[in-house]
């Protein structure tokens, strides 16, 4: 599942930032601000952009194919970033919101408010500064590998129900691979969304629907697609760039 | 320049310029002087117990015959000790050679003739001034007891007791807290040795002819006065005529005025000084920790990484010149100073050495500007700190990085940059996030090659990670001086190189146990 668009809503700081990360990355980003002059400078920034109002309801939206689309949350007022990302929730129920909190404390009202993913601002600026100074090239190393511009990359792949990869456990799967690729985790859609790292589940049988995350190159990762006989989700990264 | 004067001026400069001797003054001097030295509270507790030994045995004396060892260990070992204290102390107290060759420079460079007479007399006078302060008083009347054949002198030691000052921090700070209300209370005895003096008098014009009264002397008088104006009132001497009585009623009442007075005097000087006496406790413990992370301003970001670094157990220490937000920090941190980070002067009341004891300074000031200011002084501390600032403005990147910054956080772009991951791949994004998080019990660890493992760990294969559920994502490698990803077995371990591994906590914390002990067995 490729994502084709991300409405964003706000245009403060950190609005113009996540902006600014997407553009080279996604096809189509629209950003829809509760103030006029946000809307202009969103625009003169190169944008596409237009007014929003709280009381909306959010037909614009049915434009998208939200199937393929990321909500963004970025409102400068945590209780209009509450009270829309309720409203968006009540109204599009299978979309994947990300919202923007300042505090855990705000990050879990946006989670009640049906927020897929929560970005809590201060926690999340700590944990950097901390990583930065006790683990220094970890974090560098995982900066990098989400960076799809590097060639050494994470990469998610589906399996399918012809992948021969089926019906083999993990470490099965690990040994017969002749890929300089790196297995990190298996997310089992069918029993839960969590992570069953490789490091820990040696014994996990593999499942159509079950989503490998792999680190290796590119060339590697495309390779080992094909062996699998899954779908692999880098591509979009070498559109927009 | 006369023979003297040359001689003078050569030997000044032979010991100002042995190095040999500056480094035992400056030991000599930490000993006695610097309250930071570590070795300073061992010194103190050494002569305090031989205070209260010396005590202890004065007091045995009094009812039991002393016996020899006794003796001798109080009038000579402990005399002893103190007289080596009491030369140390003066030895250290000024630095006479500095104090010519100040003398020589000043008049060579005022071109007139050295005049050698007048630098020995400075020299002498630094020296009596330390002979004639009041703690060297003590220490000299302290070592009285060892002219063991002066018997009288033996209650010198009585003084030994007031050495305990000299160790004890607390009653400097005590004294100092007089010291700060001198008026105040030199105010308060005038008028309470003015009362002392008119009751006296008064009681004894009163008094003293009658025959039932027990005030016949002046000394007499003086007795009660003091007794009645402190409050005491033992009883055994009363006014008995009407007239006393009267004089009674005022001293006693202008002894409860004089103790408020005198209460309030000293509760105000410690409620004013508390917060510098708490600093200084603080500012002592401080200079004793090792591998401190340093913030720098206190706001929200300050608190979540302070909090998350102490949980890590890691030690950290907080400076901040507003005095209210480090009241809030004190909520939650012990190690927090109203210092200004950026002030070299108060850096310097810190009295910590930045290349020894910081791991990392972490700028959070409120502004761009405060964070480049305290960046530049920290630089000009020490080329070699280790400096994180968080941006607020993107457009100041370069002042902070030419401020000598190593590393700059600019939180808008992180969290766009986590969008932006999130959005591309949200389940690599959540695998790579939990390693980070450490909750789901599977984590991303690094592991030093040092010396010593670099002579057992020749390439990959010897690090007999296979097998143990562990994964090798790759080799920080120092000679390629790149991170290599997934190396082959025979790919070459050197020291320095940094493995980044991911498994189990506990499985991670069993292979690092296991790597040391194979190189230590």
């Amino acid at each position: 599942m490729n994502v084709e668009a991300i409405i964003l809503f706000g245009y403060n700081e950190f609005a113009r930032e996540i902006a600014q990360q997407l553009r080279y990355s996604c096809n189509r980003i629209v950003i829809y601000a509760l103030d006029n002059g946000d809307v202009e400078q969103a625009q003169s920034e190169g944008f596409e952009a237009h007014f929003a109002d709280l009381e909306d309801n959010w037909d614009d939206l049915l434009s998208f194919d939200l199937s393929v689309t990321r909500i963004i949350c970025a409102l400068e007022s945590e209780a209009e970033n509450v009270f829309l990302t309720l409203s968006l929730r009540d109204r599009f129920p299978e979309a994947v919101i990300v919202a923007l909190a300042t505090t855990q404390e705000n990050a879990s009202k946006l989670r009640l408010a049906g927020a897929n993913k929560v970005i809590a601002e201060l926690q999340t600026t700590a944990n950097l500064v901390i990583e930065r100074l006790e683990k220094p090239v970890i974090t560098r190393l995982l900066e990098e590998l989400m960076d799809t511009q590097m060639e050494l990359k994470v990469a998610q792949i589906i399996l399918t129900e012809l992948s021969p990869a089926v019906g083999k456990h993990i470490n099965e799967l690990l040994e017969t691979t002749q890929r300089d690729i790196i297995v990190l985790a298996v997310v089992d859609q069918r029993m839960s969304e969590s992570f069953i790292f490789t490091a820990k589940g040696y014994n996990h049988l593999l499942d159509p629907g079950d989503v490998l995350v792999v680190i290796g190159y590119d060339k590697e990762i495309k390779a080992f697609e094909k062996e699998v006989g899954g779908v692999c989700e880098t591509d979009r990264s070498h559109r927009g760039g | 320049m006369k023979l003297f004067s040359r001689a003078l001026v050569d030997s000044a400069y032979a010991l100002e310029s042995s190095q040999r001797l500056r480094r035992a003054r400056h030991s000599v001097d930490n000993l006695m002087n610097n309250v930071g030295y570590r070795y300073k509270r061992y010194f103190d507790l050494f002569m305090m117990v031989l205070i209260l030994s010396s005590v202890f045995i004065l007091v045995r004396d009094v009812k039991f015959p002393q016996k020899d060892f006794l003796a001798i260990f109080n009038d000579y070992i402990i005399s002893f000790i103190f007289l080596i204290e009491y030369l140390m102390r003066f030895w250290v107290s000024s630095d006479s050679a500095r104090i010519i060759i100040d003398q020589y420079e000043k008049d060579e460079l005022l071109q007139r003739e050295f005049r050698a007479g007048r630098a020995v007399m400075k020299a002498l006078y630094a020296k009596w001034r330390y002979v004639s302060s009041l703690p060297a008083i003590i220490d000299f009347l302290a070592i009285m007891p060892f002219f063991h054949e002066l018997r009288l002198l033996r209650l010198f030691i009585i003084f030994r007791v007031f050495k305990l000052f000299r160790y004890a921090q607390n009653m400097h700070h005590f004294a100092a807290i007089l010291a700060s209300k001198k008026f105040e209370l030199l105010t308060l005895f005038t008028f309470v040795g003015l009362i002392i003096f008119v009751a006296s008098v008064m009681i004894y014009v009163m008094e003293a002819l009658n025959p039932d009264s027990k005030v016949n002397t002046l000394f007499d008088a003086l007795y009660w006065s003091v007794v009645t104006i402190s409050t005491v009132g033992y009883g055994d001497v009363v006014p008995v005529s009407g007239e006393g009585k009267i004089v009674a009623l005022v001293v006693i009442v202008s002894g409860v005025a004089v103790l408020a007075f005198a209460t309030s005097i000293v509760v105000a000087a410690f409620t004013e000084k508390l917060d510098d006496i708490r600093d200084g406790k603080l500012i002592q413990d401080i200079q004793k920790l090792k591998s401190i992370y340093l913030i720098c301003g206190y706001g929200t970001v300050a608190q979540q990484t302070a909090s998350k670094l102490r949980r890590m157990g890691r030690k950290v220490v907080i400076l901040d010149a507003d005095a209210a937000k480090i009241a809030e920090a004190r909520r939650h941190h012990d190690l927090a100073l109203a210092i200004d980070p950026a002030s070299l002067e108060a850096l310097g009341q810190l009295g910590i050495d930045p290349g020894r004891q910081v791991r990392a300074v972490i700028l959070l000031g409120d502004t761009d500007v405060e964070n480049v200011y305290t960046a530049l002084t920290l630089r000009s501390m020490n080329k070699e700190l280790r400096i994180l600032s968080l941006l607020h403005d993107k457009k100041h990147r370069r002042k902070l990085e030419s401020a000598g910054v190593d590393d700059v956080i600019y939180a808008q772009e992180l969290i766009g940059q986590l969008s932006r991951e999130y959005s591309d791949q949200p389940i690599a994004f959540e695998a790579l996030h939990a390693l980070r998080a450490e909750h789901s019990g599977v984590v991303i660890d690094e592991i030093l090659i040092d010396e010593r493992m670099a002579r057992f760990v020749q390439t990959v294969q010897d690090l007999k990670i296979r097998g143990r559920r562990l994964i090798l994502l790759g080799v920080e490698s120092r000679r390629e001086a790149r991170f290599v990803f997934n190396p082959p077995a025979d790919f070459a371990v050197e020291e320095n190189d940094l493995l980044v591994v991911i498994g189990e906590n506990a499985m991670l914390h069993e292979y690092r146990i296991d790597l040391h002990q194979a190189v230590h067995s």
